[in-house]
């Protein structure tokens, strides 16, 4: 890896450079006026470009094939694309979010549980007069 | 040992690129005509070196990548190949 990375960079400093000189020089030089762009200057300047795009398409490559090596080495912690867990309302899930909500949950039932113990079971409570009486599916018939 | 050839190779292929790119930046005055009255004009000069540079640069960074990638290769599938023999 350390060799592809030092040659790489470093082609791609050296061709980025050229290339650069390479565009500015029609005008560095003198060769270009205010008119009309010479056949130099066209030919200069588009090679200066091809030069500038291959050295920033060799760092891009360095730089992936880098990040690719690291990741294999177990220095940088692999992408992960993990998708969590929908809830029934459409929102995501953490696992320290289930963790809260499982021990809520304990501990409404154990005071549930406390609560039933120590009180006598109630009884259903009687209809109140206040609300009319409706007639039951028994009696229309 | 085939990451190493392959990631060798598109480096390779990006230097082979450059080298093009050089070849043509050197040669590109005598193509393209460009003025040369009394000896070499300064933008032949300037095109000549960087066309040099760059594809000097290419060529060695290109063998350098492949040799080395080759080198790995070979070494990495030369103690399989031994046991593969001597069974």
């Amino acid at each position: 890896m350390i060799v592809r990375l030092v040659f790489g960079l470093g082609w791609a400093v050296a061709t980025g450079l050229a290339g650069g000189w390479l565009m500015l020089s029609p005008w560095a030089l003198g060769e270009q006026g205010g008119g009309d762009w010479t056949t130099v200057t066209r030919a200069e300047l588009f090679t200066g470009v091809g030069l500038i795009a291959l050295a920033v398409s060799a760092v891009v490559v360095v730089a992936a094939q880098a990040a690719r090596s690291l990741r294999e080495a177990g220095v940088i912690e692999p992408a992960r694309h993990v998708r969590r867990p929908r809830t029934e309302a459409g929102g995501t899930t953490s696992p320290e979010m289930e963790k809260a909500l499982i021990a809520l949950a304990q501990a409404l039932a154990e005071d549930l549980e406390s609560q039933r113990e120590a009180a006598p079971a109630p009884r259903p409570a009687p209809p109140s007069t206040d609300q009319p009486v409706r007639p039951n599916w028994r009696d229309e018939r | 040992m085939k990451t190493e050839l392959s990631r060798g190779l598109a480096l390779v292929f990006i230097f082979a690129l450059g080298l093009a790119a050089g070849i043509w930046a050197f040669i590109s005055p005598w193509v393209l005509t460009y003025p040369m009255g009394n000896g070499w004009s300064s933008s032949v000069w300037s095109s000549v070196w960087v066309g040099a540079v760059v594809a000097g640069l290419s060529s060695a960074s290109a063998i350098v990548i492949l040799a080395r990638a080759l080198y790995v290769t070979l070494n990495r599938s030369q103690p399989a190949n031994t046991n593969q023999g001597g069974e």
